[in-house]
């Protein structure tokens, strides 16, 4: 089988899990306990703290959480209580819902637009801050185009217009995979384990040192600094810490491998059945296209009988046929309904990718006959 | 503490000399229903009791005598031994909490107990007044009628609720069918209908991966799932309409599309049926709902089959569908956005009154018999 489906989730990472089991079978104490098992595991949380900390640059701190969608939570809801929220179009769900229902609940939630590869209108997004503004959140990368929003520009511009507003951005699709030093313009950062080689239930949320404001959104024993309570998965906590110094150490190689994986595979793709959607300055881990005209949907059961794995943008639904993000960026909906999402780990290999396209393309092929009876 | 469930059966009253068979039938149906409670079962004359069980599963054993057809009625009551300050005292218990009018109605089916019926209903219904100042008789229209009811054993029961269960006939009395099921809100609640006027069903399901998805296909498993609790367990047929949907598309004409796929899920149904005992076709269909239930569409599909296709919902309307469904369970999942038919070859224009012959016609331009042998060899069957 070749999976091309890691922006969905990755396969854990063995080494890290290899180093991290003890922590389920010989040091499983609660770090809250206050003999020595439960000291040690309170240290490794420390330590992993401060590994993954250094990876975003100086001045930041960790809070674990269970999930990027807890992460992104834990910001709107500890700065959504008056002024106004700022947030764009092109925002995973995690970010999109809240503020959604926000919004239908009377809260001020404005939504910028964005571009037609899924970065956002940074001048629309200028435009809708004014000195009410409480948060504004943009997703670092977009988890359906790759689309890179520079984060750390727009939160200096953002502070330029309101320097008391707290910047948060959703970083789990860039976080392992592009450059993510911050700058100190930015307060808060989402990261997901399961996207890196991590296990699901267990995220982050990377919080500026300065910023002293924030609430939590899950209140009890007071763990994580009283910033997120329930007992922390030392296991998962060390796993995401044992992937992300391995993918900050090989970040380059990796970078420049993935790169090369895209490059190849849009050198391949039969441009007379696919339109491509991400840019050329997108992370190289997403690639979006679309089978103008055919099923999205249909093509990834095809691909799936054919043991290649890969997302769609849209499904075989009456309700919600669209992706919500592809159609803010403008596509017409037989763009919209051949949409496939291909994305890249750290260890796809090339040669997996050229077979894998190959059939993309002869799929496509024989969908388009079948359908078009050619 | 003692609770007895009482289970009153229905329409088989009306039964003559073979009501016997359909008494039988039932009470295997209800110990198949409570096999896995730790609980006695007892026929009684004209009814069956649930006895020995703990209290805190009385919900759950309701929930399962409520999925069994031809049960009227059920009732859950206290079990005191047969003497008059016992029944006293749990009849004033009962009656408790409760406030209104109510009315004492007492059974004596043990002839020696030494006070008449009507004398017990007056002084227990004096002792609960006294009792209880929330409460007033009134005999004409009470708001609770509070049961008690003496038996040959030594035992009596009493109880103030009657829960209306599923109605109907026992399953497996009325023969055999094959339910047509499809992701949406009508059959199952089709065959949820047949259940309970006593068939035993079995299921049949088109898919068309990969043009429909799995997820459609494991919305039909839920819905079928859904209906076999009704039916004691039920078998499902999966057939891959992949290739019939293809070769339609590529030789027929655009808008006889599902026309022709109603026809050969007709003949296809229909010889699963045979090759499995079965002896009618059900299907969701509901008069003039869509393009394909038309009379004229119905005609077409039904012309194809030799055993009777049974309708149960042929004349009800959608929102009396939605009620029955909500009412089994089958609704929410019905609604999943999962679609059973991939729009990739629905017709923008479907034949709402096809003509018969021209439909003929049209099919002849496909290798029928081979497309349905193909289909058949290639049957997926699930137990569920």
């Amino acid at each position: 089988m070749i999976y091309l489906d890691n922006a969905a989730t990755t396969k854990v990472d063995i080494t890290a899990f290899e180093n991290s089991k003890k922590y389920l079978t010989e040091e499983y104490f609660n770090p809250s306990a206050k003999y020595h098992g439960g000291i040690c595991a309170l240290n490794a949380i420390k330590q992993a703290k401060e590994s993954i900390a250094k990876i975003f640059g100086g001045n930041f701190e960790v809070i674990f959480t269970s999930c990027g969608t807890e992460s992104d939570n834990t910001a709107i809801f500890s700065y959504s209580k008056r002024g106004n929220v700022v947030t764009t179009l092109g925002e995973h769900s995690a970010v999109f819902a809240p503020l959604d229902n926000l919004k239908k609940s009377g809260y001020d939630s404005r939504f910028a637009k964005i571009n037609d590869d899924g970065s956002v209108n940074v001048e629309h997004l200028l435009s809708l801050i004014d000195s009410n503004t409480t948060l504004v959140s943009i997703v670092h990368v977009n988890n359906e185009t790759g689309a890179i929003n520079d984060i750390n520009y727009i939160s200096k511009k953002c502070k330029e217009k309101n320097p008391r507003l707290v910047f948060h951005s959703d970083g789990v699709q860039a976080f392992g995979k592009i450059q993510t030093k911050l700058a100190q313009s930015v307060d808060l950062y989402s990261i997901s384990a399961h996207k890196i080689g991590g296990i699901k239930g267990v995220g982050a949320l990377i919080k500026n040192k300065n910023l002293k404001t924030l609430k939590p959104f899950i209140v009890g024993g007071g763990q994580e600094n009283g910033l997120r309570s329930g007992t922390e998965n030392v296991f998962g906590i060390k796993m995401l810490e044992f992937v992300s110094l391995d993918k900050a150490v090989n970040f380059e190689r990796n970078f420049n491998h993935v790169s090369n994986l895209k490059k190849e595979f849009l050198s391949r793709l039969d441009k007379s059945l696919f339109k491509v959607i991400s840019s050329d300055t997108a992370s190289p881990y997403v690639i979006s296209i679309s089978a103008v005209g055919l099923k999205g949907e249909v093509l990834q059961h095809m691909l799936e009988k054919n043991d290649v794995i890969v997302g769609t943008g849209s499904a075989c639904s009456s309700k919600n046929p669209f992706s919500r993000v592809l159609k803010e960026a403008g596509y017409d909906n037989k763009t919209l309904d051949g949409v496939i999402r291909i994305s890249f780990s750290f260890d796809t290999d090339l040669e997996s990718v050229i077979t894998a396209v190959s059939k993309i393309n002869e799929n496509a092929l024989n969908l388009k006959k079948a359908m078009y009876n050619l | 503490m003692n609770k007895v469930i009482i289970i009153r059966w229905g329409e088989i009253h009306l039964k003559g000399k073979n009501r016997g068979l359909f008494e039988k039938m039932l009470e295997n149906n209800l110990k198949y229903a409570v096999k896995s409670f730790d609980c006695t079962f007892k026929k009684v004359s004209g009814r069956y009791l649930i006895k020995d069980f703990e209290p805190y599963l009385t919900d759950e054993i309701l929930d399962k005598i409520s999925k069994v057809s031809g049960v009227h009625s059920a009732s859950v009551c206290d079990l005191v031994q047969s003497d008059i300050d016992s029944i006293i005292k749990k009849s004033v218990e009962v009656c408790a909490e409760k406030s209104g009018t109510f009315k004492v109605e007492t059974k004596r089916a043990d002839k020696n107990f030494p006070m008449l019926s009507v004398d017990i209903s007056r002084k227990v219904g004096g002792e609960i007044l006294k009792a209880n100042n929330n409460l007033k008789v009134d005999v004409i229209s009470p708001d609770f009628i509070l049961n008690i009811d003496i038996r040959e054993s030594g035992e009596t029961f009493i109880f103030t609720d009657t829960i209306l269960m599923m109605g109907g006939m026992p399953n497996g009395s009325a023969g055999k069918g094959l339910l047509m099921i499809s992701g949406g809100i009508d059959s199952p609640v089709a065959g949820y209908l047949m259940a309970k006027r006593g068939m035993k069903l079995e299921a049949v399901h088109f898919h068309s991966y990969p043009y429909t998805s799995e997820q459609a296909k494991e919305k039909v498993i839920e819905l079928t799932k859904a209906v076999g609790e009704y039916t004691g367990g039920i078998k499902l047929h999966i057939v891959s309409f992949t290739e019939i949907q293809e070769a339609i598309h590529k030789f027929c004409k655009e808008e006889y599309m599902i026309t022709l796929m109603r026809r050969f899920m007709m003949k296809i149904s229909e010889k699963i049926a045979k090759n499995n005992g079965l002896q009618t076709i059900i299907t969701g269909e509901s008069l003039g709902q869509v393009a394909s239930q038309t009379i004229e569409s119905i005609t077409s599909s039904n012309s194809v089959a030799t055993l009777p296709v049974l309708r149960p919902l042929i004349a009800f309307d959608k929102i009396d569908i939605i009620k029955i469904s909500e009412k089994i369970g089958t609704y929410q999942t019905s609604i999943l956005p999962y679609e059973d038919c991939c729009t990739v070859f629905l017709p923008k224009h479907p034949l709402i009154k096809p003509n018969l012959k021209k439909v003929q016609l049209e099919e002849e331009r496909l290798e029928v018999d081979a497309l349905i042998e193909c289909a058949l060899s290639n049957v997926e069957t699930i137990e569920l």
